[in-house]
């Protein structure tokens, strides 16, 4: 099963929120949607949830347009928040129901839920006696409540404790080994990288970047290394500065920590730089290429306007 | 279907357990339950000697009075006394209400206080004084007491009834009239207090799923036109079973009484209204013009409600119903007294003031059939038209936050 939209384009007014939108997600997979605040990722969302019609452009299920009658759609919002009054196991089994589930089965299956996110005792508890992690992890379970074949997840791990992130990832991770179609927003990269091979970025309403991570990763020049030596790490600096080919192959190199970060002149001259470290007497624990990150990949895609 | 059976599920159950529906709940059977039964409460009160009992001293300067004609013509228990300063004394020292003393034609009547009751007996004293006028001047023509109470005690029988526009009689009489006023009072004070409360529940509940962001979840599970249909429904099924358990509980309570109080006095004025059944054709339009209030005014909650984010704007928005539910209430009471003025008739057809208007109209039976059709029929055109607009005003306000939604934004939206 594969998600696609295609060339979705939609707009507020004179405003324009997006342009030409257009990317593919399987089942399976989970594509990681980043973009600025306003950069237009809930009006993508809302477009495949259809609160929304796009002005033009289509949302594709295995190529055809998408019945929503015959996909359900499992959505986690940025802006959440349930019933704070009203008793969890009440307020997941009436969703369950709006999500189109009988009340036996919706009852079954947020017990179930309950169990897997370790909040099987807040099931009689009203929302509002509980910590807002534990409500966090209330509203993914009803997010995935009905089985969604596609799940859509809003920053699911802003506020946060390492322990219930961890207790969240495993749900989450558990979705795209199910072979669900996930779509995951978030600012925080490291989850990103962690969850995601594929990720597209907005920016003002436009795609600026969209593949599989390790692939734009290599799209960026590969001369940047970084050299651990096995003794002390200002003598190896001062014994490559008096080589005469460090000025001829190097454009700056910078201590960080027990690590050099060295910038080649061109990626070409790794073979150069690597006959140099041979030659020096101190020998070198590990040298390897410095990637860029996705943070700063998304930093200069969407950061244009800062 | 089972959304929004699963919608008006919820909203049924959150409403009834809600403190609001709760206490309006029991302050309405309490005002219900316990109006009808207050006269046998003071009867109850009087028998066991616990309410304070007045008691008259007289001193009869004339001779003319015995004691059989003074408890016969005054309310107060009758003690006759020989002096009038030791009668004054004992009013004084409260030992007694009232003291009178009765002289050739003319009394006074001593009190510590005045007040309606005060008027009241002066009332029966002129009738006991002017009784024994006319009696000694018939005695003085030689007419024997039999012929004077038989003159005297002539009572003439009349009746009103209503007359239809094509001049037919209707069933209506005077009896019915009062009877029913009474019910137009007491059945519009449920309508109007079951109409705020549950239209009030819906604007509330619509702020508070935008305010807790609980709206972002239920318009990605469900249509919007499921949660506003089915917040309308549920909320109004509540309500209605309200008044029903109130209704229901008010008749039983006016039926046990009324017999009662017949057993106890059968020509009592108060009798008359409280041994009066609510006529069951009154009971049914009254729930037909609940419902239909209801829609009206809950659907125009609901779209007004999901353009704004907070509680603390709900009254910005809440104005605008509640001035009509309160306009309407109050124009049933001002001209309830003429209802078939050309002002009240006209506003009866209003859609927004025919639940209390032509409801009042309907209960002193001053409505034809045709023109209670013709309120239904508009009202039911309001609430389709309401309805449609309010489900897309819902559409486009639940997603709004921050700024309020501008009149373009609305145009678009019905659009």
């Amino acid at each position: 099963m594969t998600l696609s939209l295609k060339n979705i384009c939609k707009s507020f007014g004179s405003k324009q929120v997006l342009k030409d939108v257009d990317f593919t997600v399987s089942a399976g997979e989970s594509l990681g949607y980043l973009g600025r605040n306003g950069a237009g990722k809930t009006t993508t969302i809302r477009i495949i949830t259809d609160i929304f019609r796009p002005d033009s452009g289509q949302v594709l299920l295995d190529g055809k347009p998408i019945d929503r009658n015959k996909v359900s759609v499992g959505y986690l919002p940025e802006e959440r928040g349930l019933y704070p009054k009203t008793k969890v196991g009440e307020q997941m089994i009436y969703i369950g129901e709006l999500k189109g589930m009988t009340q036996a089965d919706a009852k079954k299956r947020a017990m179930q839920l309950l169990e897997e996110v370790e909040g099987a005792e807040y099931w009689s508890k009203k929302l509002d006696t509980l910590s807002k992690g534990n409500q966090q992890k209330i509203q993914l379970a009803i997010a995935v409540l009905n089985d969604p074949d596609i799940v859509i997840l809003d920053e699911p791990f802003s506020g946060l404790d390492p322990v219930n992130a961890t207790i969240l990832k495993r749900l989450i991770l558990k979705q795209v080994s199910l072979g669900k179609i996930v779509l995951f927003s978030s600012h925080q990269m490291s989850y990103v990288e962690e969850f995601c091979e594929d990720i597209v970025i907005l920016n003002q309403g436009q795609i600026v970047v969209g593949g599989k991570i390790r692939d734009i990763k290599r799209t960026y020049p590969r001369n940047r290394l970084a050299v651990s030596p096995e003794g002390d790490i200002e003598t190896f600096l001062a014994s490559l500065t008096n080589m005469e080919l460090w000025h001829k192959i190097t454009s700056n190199a910078a201590l960080k920590g027990e690590e050099l970060e060295i910038t080649l002149k061109d990626p070409e001259n790794k073979k150069d730089l690597i006959q140099m470290l041979t030659a020096l007497p101190m020998g070198v624990d590990k040298i390897h290429v410095i990637e860029p990150t996705l943070e700063e990949i998304f930093v200069e895609k969407a950061g244009d306007q800062v | 279907m089972n959304k929004i059976w699963a919608v008006i599920r919820f909203e049924f159950l959150t409403f009834t357990k809600s403190s609001s529906f709760i206490g309006m709940t029991l302050l309405m059977v309490a005002i219900s339950v316990i109006g009808p039964t207050i006269p046998t409460i003071i009867h109850l009160f009087q028998n066991a000697g616990l309410t304070e009992e007045r008691i008259i001293a007289v001193v009869d300067n004339t001779g003319r009075f015995d004691e059989y004609a003074l408890e016969y013509n005054l309310t107060p228990r009758v003690i006759i006394y020989d002096d009038i300063s030791s009668a004054r004394l004992a009013v004084g020292e409260g030992r007694f209400s009232y003291a009178v003393e009765l002289n050739h034609y003319q009394y006074t009547l001593y009190t510590t206080a005045m007040g309606a009751r005060v008027v009241n007996l002066m009332n029966q004293l002129d009738n006991l004084v002017r009784t024994q006028y006319q009696l000694e001047q018939f005695d003085a023509m030689g007419i024997d007491s039999y012929q004077v109470h038989f003159i005297m005690d002539f009572e003439p029988y009349g009746k009103i009834m209503t007359v239809g526009s094509n001049g037919e009689v209707g069933a209506g009489s005077i009896d019915d009239f009062w009877g029913n006023a009474v019910f137009a009072y007491v059945l519009s004070f449920m309508l109007y207090f079951s109409l705020l409360t549950g239209s009030q529940y819906i604007l509330t509940s619509v702020v508070r799923e935008k305010s807790t962001k609980t709206m972002e979840i239920l318009i990605t599970s469900c249509k919007s036109d499921h949660l506003i249909n089915g917040k309308v429904l549920g909320v109004g099924a509540a309500s209605l079973l309200q008044l029903l358990l109130v209704v229901a509980l008010g008749s039983i309570s006016l039926y046990i009484n009324g017999i009662l109080m017949l057993a106890r006095n059968p020509v009592d004025i108060e009798t008359l209204f409280v041994t009066s059944t609510v006529p069951m054709d009154i009971i049914i339009l009254m729930l037909v013009y609940f419902v239909l209030g209801f829609a009206m005014y809950a659907y125009m909650q609901g779209a007004l409600a999901s353009t704004i984010s907070r509680m603390e704007d709900a009254s910005s928005v809440s104005g605008l119903p509640v001035m009509l539910v309160v306009i309407g209430f109050l124009a049933a009471m001002v001209g309830f007294s003429n209802p078939n003025a050309g002002w009240y008739v006209a506003l009866s057809y209003v859609p927004f003031f025919a639940p209390f208007v032509m409801f009042v109209r309907i209960c002193v039976r001053d409505a034809a059939a045709w023109e209670i059709g013709l309120s239904i029929a508009t009202q039911i055109i309001t609430i389709g038209i309401l309805a449609w607009l309010g489900s897309r005003i819902y559409r486009m306000g639940t997603l709004a936050y921050g700024n309020r939604p501008k009149l373009k934004d609305f145009i678009d939206a019905i659009k």
